[in-house]
């Protein structure tokens, strides 16, 4: 006899283990359970009801009527015949039915009262008792439109000016940076119109964004560069004379780099009226003129142009009378 | 003395085998020999409740109850499972019964990251192809499930209900390194992507060839949908501009890539990306028109079931970001303000 009271307690320490043990599983799921062996279809029914019931009763005390009611559903799909189940589940979904109507004319008074915020934790909270609920969906739903059309209101009235030190960490905050970073890329990638027509968007928003202004004069004077090396002098040119417009002056190197440019393309322009000027005066004219826009000084290409002109007086005058 | 003690550690041993979650290792592939169809022990349109037959595992299981394999997760949600075994008494939901996605904590939200550029340096809107890959290791490796944009129009439109822990990926404006980098990334790891095409982009030195989107498209991985035309932002009027103009310059930006797309992909457009996230009415106006549902912006956030669907929230992940910065763009679950 002076065992028993040990043993007791050690079966009363069992079922606490036991207790602890199935209070620790999540409220939301079944348990895991291992099928006795073949034959044993109400076994399994049987456990199977016992931890549904017991998934929600817990889901009851922590308060998830919604997750309550599903297990209920469950519990009476299992034991139809049971009337104790289909009362608890009876409770369960008038339980919800209250909570839906308290919460959503504490959400429609907020809503009256323009207190949004307060609006959506009372939808929230229909909808987290009752996930289809359409009312409180209608209302989230309508309540997000209006918040991001503000958004988008806002950031429609100006560009946001560029945080540099952001953009050099890398930080979430880089984010402020991006109106600036993406038409630079466009241009690295070679979309060169989209890029500079973007940029010069981006300029005329900010004009007196001096750090911003210096980077995008050097990423366009990088890429002028670049076609100058290629051999694409002309476009080249055209690419400085941008860079100098989006920062609002010019380097010495750039001009410099500029000026080379300029004597070359003078020069190119010169020996391709030469090359005309046998057949057709008119372009051969053209191109010296071209030659002298970028370079008034070349001296070779005003000769051939004022003679070029003079003959073409010239031919105008001996030309047949029609 | 003996005695009672073996016996109640033997009680307390069976209780807490019986109530404690089985391990939840992956099973090894299936086995050639078709699964055999398990007890359903009850069902009506909503549940069944069913003993998982030799080989059936989610997989097996969601093709038989939910007509398709894809819908695993949901079984495994419901049963707060990552597999089942022959034997296991699991609970198929027929019906979905949450389809928005809230709960007394908080409710599910859908996070879409978008990406610019892949290269070896690092910038802003350059990720290299490491971190790029370190990435998609995270989100694999800890459990996210990557849905499409259409997926995503299936929650916020029809109630379709999505894992809990999804993404969606987008790459903007179709620079080659996608095909060079992002694609042999993407399909390692099998996650699908949308890739937002501007289409004058199309024949610059670094941007997408046709053939390349195509081959990406066959692939089943990537959908390349409109991101305007020009990459101008689509609510800055130019100088001057009319009512009338505006609309044609906009009719333009929106028209000219969704048919481009169409007639070289034959793909329809579903998503639009605003050029630097930012639209009106009369952008949204023309979408529509062109049977585009989805637009994407650049305000951060994840979307939860409410979310407006022309004005999504989605995040940029930068060059810059660490492991520990993608995470906090990761957002699936917003939580509840404490009543």
């Amino acid at each position: 006899m002076s065992t028993l009271p040990w043993l007791r307690g050690g079966l009363a320490l069992a079922m606490l283990a036991l207790l602890t043990a199935c209070a620790q599983a999540p409220v939301d799921s079944p348990p895991a359970q291992e099928a006795p062996r073949a034959g044993s279809a109400e076994d399994v029914r049987t456990q199977a009801i016992a931890g549904h019931r017991r998934l929600a009763q817990q889901a009851r005390e922590k308060g998830d009527l919604a997750a309550a009611a599903v297990q209920w559903k469950i519990v009476v799909l299992l034991a139809p015949g049971e009337p104790s189940y289909r009362a608890e589940q009876d409770a369960v979904n008038a339980a919800i039915r209250q909570g839906v109507r308290d919460q959503l004319q504490a959400g429609n008074a907020a809503l009256k009262s323009g207190d949004n915020d307060r609006a959506t934790q009372a939808m929230l909270r229909v909808l987290a008792l009752d996930p289809a609920n359409e009312d409180a969906a209608r209302v989230l739903r309508d309540i997000d439109r209006q918040r991001m059309a503000r958004i988008q209101g806002d950031r429609a009235q100006k560009l946001r000016p560029v945080d540099l030190a952001a953009l050099k960490s890398g930080t979430p905050d880089a984010g402020a940076a991006y109106d600036l970073e993406q038409p630079l890329e466009m241009l690295r990638a070679g979309d060169v119109n989209g890029g500079l027509r973007e940029l010069k968007a981006y300029v005329d928003a900010n004009p007196g964004n001096r750090a911003a202004r210096q980077r995008i004069g050097a990423a366009v004077a990088d890429r002028a560069r670049e076609l100058q090396n290629k051999g694409s002098r002309e476009q080249a040119f055209s690419l400085y004379e941008q860079a100098v417009a989006l920062r609002g002056e010019s380097t010495p190197e750039w001009n410099r780099e500029m000026q080379s440019l300029r004597r070359a393309l003078s020069d190119e322009y010169y020996s391709s009226g030469e090359r005309a000027y046998r057949t057709d005066v008119a372009l051969a004219i053209t191109q010296w003129e071209t030659s002298l826009r970028y370079d008034p000084k070349n001296l070779r290409s005003a000769n051939r142009l004022r003679d070029a002109r003079a003959a073409q007086e010239k031919l105008k005058g001996i030309a047949p009378a029609k | 003395m003996r005695t009672p003690t073996l016996g109640a550690a033997l009680v307390a041993a069976i209780v807490l085998a019986g109530c404690a979650q089985a391990p939840q290792r992956p099973l090894p592939a299936p086995e050639a020999a078709p699964a055999q169809e398990g007890m359903v022990i009850a069902r009506d349109e909503a549940f069944a409740v069913v003993v998982a037959g030799a080989g059936e595992d989610l997989g097996v299981l969601a093709q038989r109850y939910l007509g398709d394999r894809g819908k695993r997760w949901r079984i495994a949600e419901f049963n707060d499972v990552d597999e089942v075994r022959p034997g296991q008494t699991v609970v198929i939901p027929l019906k979905v019964t949450n389809p928005t996605g809230v709960y007394p904590g908080g409710y599910v939200t859908v996070p879409i990251l978008c990406y610019h550029r892949f290269g070896p340096k690092s910038s802003q809107l350059a990720v290299t192809p490491a971190a790029f890959e370190a990435q998609m290791e995270y989100l694999a490796r800890n459990g996210y499930h990557v849905i499409s944009l259409a997926q995503l129009a299936g929650f916020l439109e029809r109630g379709e209900p999505v894992p809990r822990k999804s993404v969606v990926l987008t790459i903007d404006d179709g620079y080659r390194s996608t095909y060079e980098v992002a694609f042999p990334i993407l399909r390692k790891f099998g996650f699908q992507a949308t890739v937002f095409l501007y289409s004058d982009f199309v024949g610059a030195p670094d941007a997408l060839t046709w053939p390349q989107m195509k081959e990406m498209e066959s692939s089943g991985l990537v959908k390349i949908q409109p991101h305007s035309k020009t990459h101008a932002n689509l609510v800055t009027r130019l100088a001057g501009e009319t009512d009338a103009k505006y609309r044609d310059r906009m009719r333009a930006e929106v028209d000219t890539p969704v048919r481009l797309i169409q007639d070289r992909l034959a793909v329809p457009s579903l998503a639009f990306a605003f050029p630097y996230g930012d639209v009106n009415e009369t952008v949204i106006d023309l979408l529509k028109r062109d049977g585009v549902q989805i637009g994407v912006t650049v305000t951060p956030g994840g979307n939860g079931f409410y979310a407006y669907p022309f004005m999504l929230r989605r995040s940029m992940v930068f060059g810059g970001d660490s492991i520990d910065v993608f995470r906090t763009k990761l957002a699936t679950f917003a939580q509840a303000a404490p009543r």
